[in-house]
């Protein structure tokens, strides 16, 4: 049983704080305490309000207010306080009814060491229905552009906003647009939403909710805040989130790419000044459209349309051919496939052609240029060129200004830039610059009648930016700026790389130039070198896939120097006769790479890159074990990165690379394999969440193990983990908190190369501990 | 006045990108309590920042403007003016008078930007009162003059600066300049420290006090 005193105290700082969110600025929360009653008083809205709270460990916490006795989350959430119900009325007021394309998605849940799948909505509205974590649960979705991760997640927001009005959950989804509005931290996202859903709601009392569980906020595009603030900014936001939510309550986030969202699992806890995070981590990925799920969009799509049977057939077989020509990849992405059928059944000469991304934004293009630019003789005002230009320009000026949304002014002065570039007459020029609200392609009302310029869909901003950076790369033009911008999409680079292959540049010799370009890029230190080292990255292997897809999987003789692999792949590339200088590989899945006689100098570093055993090849003279910062296998099941030096130097040697036997240098200490084999474990399970359970059942097997009790100790000693006692809703639970990131212990095992004093001290003491002991 | 960017006829593009660092209290003193207000006042501060530094660097392309204040109190929360500027500031972001302009409040060290100073504004105390936001905005000043190589401006008319503002302009290669509300020549340390190199430039100059 509880301890009632206990219980009473901890609810009775507790109500201070979640009332605290609620009042008015400057006044404060006076709490009276007379045993387990609390007698509250606090000013909202400019009047004095009170209530009288009961706490039991058996019952919970009660209010009773205004002659009516409520559970505390209904009181917050009441028409008093929160008044979620006003609340849940305004999403639905803002969400659009349109047709909602399913969509399948997959939960990791490595700590069963099992995966589950099946449509999305219904995946993540289990994991939010679960309640049963110790920890705030994370829930990470992650998906390309156009598989329809925000589909997703505005109809999942949508249905929980329906059930909430109709009284049948208790739990609101808040949904958070961080996609393209220049935000620069989850704050102002959050604040920005508030506003748009004209909701009384506070920045402080979203997180009081989210910590009783009553709303969870839906941060869609979360990757997107690290274009105006950067990395640290961005996810120091969502650590501070988290912080406040002290360890309870849950968290939806969505990124496209599993790179950011293994950023901040890395980062997380270093922004931590208090402590008071605690998070578990549940990834979750938007599966592609299999066909399967294209069959069953036709179904229904073309009785919706009341196609004909004939026709249904016909136009069938006309998707199946297009699919056919090499454009598989973008038919998985429901964005793509749906597009596609409607222009299909649109357009009967449409064919899909060989690079179906391109036929789209032509084909839309077309029909804006044919029917709403046009002159007094119905003759199009611009050539398909012209127009093209205008795109390209006003994506590029979304770039450069950081966001995905142009106010009029901008698009204005964009458009008269390029009509007056074109030499087009002056009216021709007021005429284009009237008539770009009308694009719906591009513009978009407020409902108010101010409008913004934004593409309809972020691939068509992708298609047109990398147009321009492929041009300006194409040109010898510095590409410092260009890269700094924000995080660039991999889409963007793909696109970057197929347009210059597509102009012919890709030639042995034309390939080592833009390499050379995109390093002088990264070569000078200012505060956007990382980001700007990254993107060009991302594009230096997007140019290596299409260049080895074109010359039988090589890229032969090749420098590479001066970028950052961040995530990604290079699959299905061999690298020969290359060499790598001062290139970062991060996480990057190399599973089917084959680094062939190739070269690193000792400023290339690797950090937990991809591998698998028997396809991918490391052969890289010159690199060390030092340089290698974990090892994630693949082939192996295993769910996270190996630090440990000597399974490292194994794993690369089975991949080839030339490393001696027994690396020079290499002086760490000598510990038993099951104590490493122990560590490996924690380290997996801090991978997930911080801190960690003791009671969780599925790490008994570490904290059952006869050594965990001297691992437990030392670690403790030496300030790497912190015992903690955690009130969670009133009830104890004992966590092990880490104090340092997983790879960083590890690689201590090779005494060379940390320099953390604390984490050299400890395999000292276990290597004398287990020596002794033996 | 106006300073170039680089002697050489072309320039890294980078050198394009400006930072004003802002003593928000100190430039913009808010009077008024509604968001109406934030928004009317930041955006008339931005607009008068945008004109000065056109003026003083004419080559520039691009602003960053950190507004340094109150914005955390002692528990974590947003001040109830950062909550209000946070609505505003993605408004203000994009094209002004040709320049690329991005504001955002500052509440971690450029140097330290994983770390979210709590506290600086006590909303508890009586009265309140803003605590290390000057520190901060010297300490930035410092970094950035030795870290990055665009123009800076320290904007503030707070003499508690000049220390700071002194010393980064030693430490910087850069133009650095000093911009205030009142005009140069009526403060008492002008002449010093023009004769050590660091400009001092007027909003009045612009013709926008």
């Amino acid at each position: 049983m509880r301890d009632a005193k206990a219980f009473s105290e901890y609810w009775k700082d507790r109500i201070e704080y979640d009332l605290g969110s609620f009042i008015d600025p400057g006044t404060t929360v006076s709490v009276d305490s007379a045993g387990r009653n609390l007698r509250v008083q606090w000013t909202m809205h400019g009047a004095d309000q009170e209530a009288l709270f009961s706490t039991s460990p058996d019952r919970g916490v009660s209010v009773k207010v205004n002659g009516n006795s409520l559970a505390y989350r209904s009181f917050l959430a009441g028409p008093n306080m929160a008044d979620l119900k006003t609340v849940a009325r305004m999403v639905l007021q803002a969400s659009r009814p349109g047709l909602f394309v399913p969509t399948r998605a997959e939960v990791d849940d490595s700590g069963n060491m099992k995966s589950q799948s099946g449509p999305a909505i219904e995946v993540l509205t289990d994991l939010l229905e679960d309640e049963s974590d110790d920890a705030t649960r994370v829930v990470m979705v992650t998906g390309g552009a156009g598989a329809g991760k925000t589909s997703v997640l505005r109809e999942l927001v949508r249905l929980q906003a329906d059930k909430y009005v109709r009284g049948q959950t208790t739990k609101l989804l808040l949904y958070v647009n961080a996609q393209g509005r220049a935000l620069a931290r989850l704050h102002e996202a959050l604040a920005t939403e508030l506003q748009d859903l004209k909701v009384g709601l506070t920045y402080h009392s979203v997180a009081v909710l989210t910590r009783l569980g009553i709303l969870v906020p839906v941060i869609d595009g979360f990757d997107e805040l690290l274009g105006v603030s950067g990395y640290d900014d961005a996810f120091s936001s969502l650590a501070s989130f988290l912080e406040e939510l002290k360890g309870e309550g849950q968290l939806l986030t969505s990124a496209r790419s599993v790179y950011y969202e293994e950023e901040f699992l890395a980062r997380a806890d270093r922004v931590s000044g208090t402590e008071e995070q605690a998070w578990k981590h549940w990834p979750v990925r938007v599966l592609d459209w299999e066909e399967g799920d294209r069959q069953q969009y036709l179904d229904e799509w073309t009785r919706r349309e009341g196609i004909s049977e004939s026709d249904s057939m016909n136009l069938r077989s006309r998707v199946h051919v297009v699919i056919g020509r090499g454009n598989q990849p973008l038919a998985s992405k429901p964005l793509f496939f749906t597009r596609m059928v409607a222009l299909l059944q649109r357009n009967p000469g449409f064919s899909g052609g060989e690079d179906l991304l391109r036929e789209l934004v032509e084909d839309y293009l077309n029909r804006e240029r044919k029917e709403k630019l046009l002159d007094r003789q119905a003759e199009p005002l611009l050539t398909e060129e012209q127009f093209e230009r205008l795109m390209r320009e006003l994506a590029e000026e979304m770039w450069n200004q950081e966001t995905r949304e142009l106010d009029y002014r901008s698009v204005r002065e964009v458009a008269g830039y390029v009509m007056e570039t074109e030499a087009l007459p002056e009216t021709t020029k007021q005429i284009i610059v009237e008539r770009i609200p009308t694009l719906a392609f591009l513009a978009r009302s407020d409902g108010t009648g101010s409008h913004t310029g934004v593409f309809e869909h972020e691939t068509f901003f992708f298609y047109f930016l990398a147009g321009r950076i492929a041009s300006q790369l194409a040109s010898g033009r510095d590409m410092e700026v260009i890269l700094s911008r924000s995080a660039l999409p991999e889409d963007v680079a793909d696109r970057v790389a197929m347009e210059l292959s597509a102009q012919g540049i890709d030639s042995k010799e034309g390939l080592q130039e833009l390499l050379d370009r995109l390093a002088a890029a990264g070569t000078a230190e200012w505060r956007r070198t990382t980001q700007v080292r990254e993107n060009a990255g991302l594009i230096v292997m997007a140019l290596c896939r299409v260049y080895a897809r074109r010359h039988q999987g090589k890229v032969d003789g090749r420098a590479i120097r001066s970028v950052v692999f961040p995530g990604s792949h290079l699959r299905d590339v061999a690298l020969t006769r290359c060499s790598l200088t001062g290139v970062t590989v991060r996480r990057t899945d190399l599973g089917a790479t084959r680094f062939e006689d190739c070269k690193a100098d000792e400023h290339t570093l690797f950090i937990e890159p991809r591998v698998r055993l028997g396809s991918t090849r490391l052969e890289l003279r010159g690199l060390t074990v030092a340089q290698v910062t974990g090892i994630h296998r693949q082939d192996d099941g295993s769910s996270g990165a190996n630090y440990d030096p000597s399974d490292v130097a194994k794993v690369l040697k089975e991949c080839g690379a030339p490393i001696p036997s027994d690396p020079q240098g290499r002086s760490g200490p000598k510990v038993p394999s099951e104590y490493r084999e122990l560590l490996r474990r924690l380290m997996r399970a801090y991978h997930r969440a911080n801190p960690v359970c003791i009671g969780d059942q599925n790490l008994k097997g570490i904290f059952d193990d006869h050594g965990w009790e001297t691992l437990e100790r030392l670690l403790i000693r030496h300030n790497l983990v912190s015992k903690e006692t955690r009130s969670t809703k009133g009830q104890t639970t004992h966590f092990l908190r880490r104090k340092f990131l997983p790879e960083r212990l590890m690689s201590g095992l090779n005494g060379s190369v940390v320099a953390d004093e604390r984490i050299r001290a400890f395999w000292r003491a276990l290597e004398l501990e287990t020596h002794n002991a033996t | 006045m106006t300073i170039p960017l680089s002697n050489a006829d072309s320039f890294p593009e980078r050198f394009g990108q400006g930072l004003a660092l802002v003593d928000y209290d100190n430039v913009c003193p808010y009077k008024g309590h509604s968001d109406a207000d934030v928004a009317f006042h930041t955006a008339g501060l931005v607009d008068r920042l945008v004109r000065a530094f056109r003026r003083v660097f004419p080559d520039l392309k691009e602003l960053d403007v950190r507004l340094y204040g109150g914005w955390i109190d002692e528990r974590g929360f947003p001040s109830p003016l950062a909550l209000g500027l946070m609505k505003v500031l993605p408004l203000l972001r994009g094209r002004r008078h040709g320049l690329i302009v991005r504001p955002s409040l500052a509440t971690t060290l450029v140097q330290f930007p994983d770390l979210i100073l709590r506290g600086t504004v006590r909303l508890l105390s009586s009265p309140r009162r803003q605590k290390m936001v000057d520190g901060m905005l010297g300490c930035d000043a410092m970094f950035i003059a030795a870290a990055d190589p665009g123009p800076v401006g320290l904007v503030t008319d707070d003499e508690d600066l000049l220390p700071a503002a002194l010393s980064a302009h030693a430490a910087g290669t850069k133009p650095m300049v000093w911009m205030r509300p009142r005009s140069m020549g009526s403060g008492l340390n002008d002449r010093g420290l023009s004769e050590r190199g660091l400009r001092i430039h007027s909003f009045e100059e612009t013709g926008h006090a």
